[in-house]
């Protein structure tokens, strides 16, 4: 097997595993440690693995077993990206219609916000870094709790806040897990600091686009402090970010250094 | 009086919602105004009249009782007015000065204050500036006594 078609391979079983640990069918798999390291032949596992827009289903066929999930609107992205050649029924394009943003489902959208929130903490449960992914999941079931008990009316955060929010951290899984609050306007915040002159904190507005502060040391003229702010748009955050150090502190000690 | 300037030697006190607290720690979205407020809502706690800190906290967590819904982790955020007003000063990239007014609500609410010159289109930098001088934070519920 060619590396292109190992690493294909790979993707393939990756998916599927996500689809079936959704819906907590995963014992049968192997634990998440050595699912990170798994080797192709652990690939050859997937025998099969079609997505049946009638049925709004995704049926995985893995050693021999077969799994039948309900469409999860939010694992539109998951499945975006499986090749065609996979699909056995029609093609992925008919099943899912992308969204602004690019990744959310739109043919079966869901009712309520409350539905919207529960699946993008079931993606993060499912889909996020091992190292975090309880701790941020338990932490927005947390903000949404308060904000709706606070705010009188009963709504909680701004799921598109709250949406592009994990679109940046599924784009940068070496970031660590931030501090998370919600602004007056039930947007997410997040920050990651280290003492009072590295700080790097991003407030996500419903629009898509983001408002950012930096505080960082001032390398020539030390005891002092860089400070800025701004606004942009998401995907460029990085590289405005990145120039002024703030991977030292906002990645984790393991994979600092990962590059931007 | 209305419009008094709170001393720089005094302190206020920041009602912080529980969605603006992690872990007991105050994060900067405790100090964001909404686009309709025209300042940042405090409570001079000199002007309490109570004898010690212990006794304003006491006298804090009964008017929020009145007023609001107080989250469980929600949590009082005191501030000293001189240090906060240099903070910003010295730190905020237009030096940015930060009048701290009295604003007292009759009769509910007589040592309200306000937080003025925080702007709506640069308020996370301000914000971040202000959570780094919270002198000390206590709980914005009165603890119930032991059954």
């Amino acid at each position: 097997m060619t590396e292109e078609a190992q690493e294909q391979s790979f993707e393939r079983y990756w998916l599927a595993r996500k689809a079936v640990a959704a819906y907590e069918l995963s014992e049968k798999f192997e634990d998440e440690q050595s699912f990170s390291t798994a080797s192709s032949n652990s690939a050859s596992r997937v025998t099969n693995l079609t997505i049946d827009p009638s049925e709004a289903c995704v049926q995985a066929v893995l050693t021999g077993k077969t799994y039948i999930i309900k469409y999860i609107s939010d694992y539109a992205k998951a499945f975006r990206n499986v090749p065609a050649t996979f699909v056995t029924s029609r093609t992925l394009e008919t099943l899912f219609t992308t969204g602004e943003g690019g990744s959310m489902a739109t043919q079966q959208p869901p009712v309520t916000d409350k539905e919207r929130f529960n699946e993008i903490i079931r993606c993060i449960e499912t889909a996020f870094p091992v190292r975090y992914r309880a701790r941020l999941a338990s932490r927005l079931t947390e903000l949404e709790k308060a904000v709706q008990e606070e705010e009188m009316d009963g709504r909680g955060i701004s799921i598109t806040s709250l949406h592009h929010f994990v679109e940046f951290l599924k784009t940068y899984p070496v970031l660590r897990c931030p501090a998370v609050s919600v602004t007056p306007e039930r947007n997410i915040y997040a920050s990651w600091k280290s003492g009072t002159d590295r700080v790097f904190s991003i407030h996500f507005l419903a629009d898509g686009n983001v408002r950012f502060v930096i505080f960082c040391p001032n390398r020539v003229h030390p005891g002092e402090a860089i400070r800025l702010s701004g606004t942009a748009t998401a995907d460029v955050l990085m590289s405005v970010a990145a120039p002024h150090g703030v991977l030292d502190w906002a990645t984790d000690e393991r994979t600092a250094g990962s590059g931007f | 009086m209305k419009g008094q300037p709170v001393p720089d030697s005094d302190h206020v006190a920041r009602y912080c919602k529980a969605m603006t607290v992690e872990n007991g720690e105050i994060q900067p979205t405790a100090f964001m105004m909404r686009q309709t407020e025209v300042y940042l809502s405090v409570n001079w706690l000199e002007e309490l009249k109570c004898p010690d800190r212990a006794a304003q906290i006491t006298e804090l967590q009964k008017l929020y009782a009145t007023k609001l819904k107080v989250g469980a982790t929600a949590r009082i955020a005191v501030l000293n007015v001189g240090t906060l007003r240099v903070k910003v000063e010295r730190e905020s990239p237009d030096r940015r000065v930060l009048p701290i007014l009295h604003e007292p609500i009759i009769p509910d609410d007589p040592s309200h204050a306000g937080i003025y010159g925080i702007l709506y289109d640069d308020r996370e930098i301000i914000a971040e500036l202000i959570a780094q001088v919270v002198l000390d934070n206590h709980p914005a519920q009165a603890s119930r006594p032991a059954a």
